[in-house]
């Protein structure tokens, strides 16, 4: 007979899973998974959600982007691909710029569709041919890109999250109207 | 999880007095945090707007995102978009 028949590896797997220790081990297991799945539905808020309607037409509205796909200026930093909590900070590119500038550090999604064409994650191009038409008012002076980023409070928090730094920003340009695109 | 931040950055901006639309890609993230406006697209990962070139599809999703802006009445709306990755055809859009 072999060792693992001998040992009857299987019936004593299965003792100890149903043992004391065992159920234990299930339960720690189980809370392990639940807090590292938390940060998933971290940010829901029983708050109100607020809610800006729109008073002017489209023509006159002045548009900017924004995405949480990775994209900056060749010259700007990439994003923090490596931590575990991704990276709250943002890269703000003019919103005139060369597509041929533009880089994306993100790894949680496939990028071939966007370095082929930029416009599938980050529209900026098609956001100015509006802007051309006379479709809508203009584009702001900036758009603004986020990297991979778990965490909240850095991103949401009144006096100091990135969100609200932002905001201030395309509120300071008279922007209208955001358009938000994820990876 | 970039939908994830795509709500929470939403609330943020429109907490500022400035209307937002989100594109989301995963429907049970964006239900769990709420956006102000969000428009649901069965579309893979990497491509929001479409498929690169697609310059009709793109303008298509475009102009359903400022659509939402009238449409949308009620805050944490999710609008499911019909379109069909690569079965669907676009003609020219006009604004």
């Amino acid at each position: 007979m072999g060792l693992f028949e001998r040992l009857d590896i299987w019936r004593l797997f299965g003792k100890m899973t149903n043992s004391p220790t065992g159920r234990r081990f299930q339960s720690s297991c189980r809370r392990l998974v639940e807090k590292a799945m938390r940060p998933l539905a971290a940010g829901r808020s029983e708050d109100p959600l607020p809610f800006m309607p729109l008073e002017k037409a489209l023509p006159e509205c002045r548009v900017s982007l924004i995405t949480t796909t990775g994209v900056h200026l060749d010259d700007q930093d990439p994003f923090d691909t490596a931590s575990a909590l991704g990276d709250s900070s943002y890269r703000a590119v003019p919103s005139g710029v060369n597509v041929d500038c533009l880089r994306i550090s993100h790894t949680h999604f496939p990028h071939d569709r966007a370095e082929a064409d930029i416009n599938v994650i980050f529209p900026i191009e098609r956001l100015r041919e509006l802007a051309e038409e006379g479709a809508i008012g203009s584009v702001g002076a900036d758009h603004f890109c986020f990297g991979f980023d778990l965490h909240v409070k850095e991103l949401v928090a009144a006096d100091s999250g990135s969100a609200h730094e932002i905001a201030r920003r395309l509120q300071e340009d008279g922007v209208d109207v955001v358009l938000l695109t994820p990876g | 999880m970039c939908n994830r931040a795509v709500s929470l950055i939403a609330r943020v901006v429109e907490s500022h007095g400035i209307s937002t639309v989100s594109l989301s890609l995963n429907r049970e993230l964006s239900e769990k945090i709420g956006a102000p406006r969000t428009l649901y697209l069965r579309y893979p990962y990497g491509a929001p707007l479409g498929e690169p070139g697609n310059v009709d599809q793109q303008r298509a999703i475009l102009k359903e995102m400022f659509a939402a802006l009238d449409t949308i009445t009620e805050p944490g709306t999710i609008i499911d978009l019909p379109h069909r990755w690569r079965r669907d055809t676009f003609a020219p859009v006009a604004f």
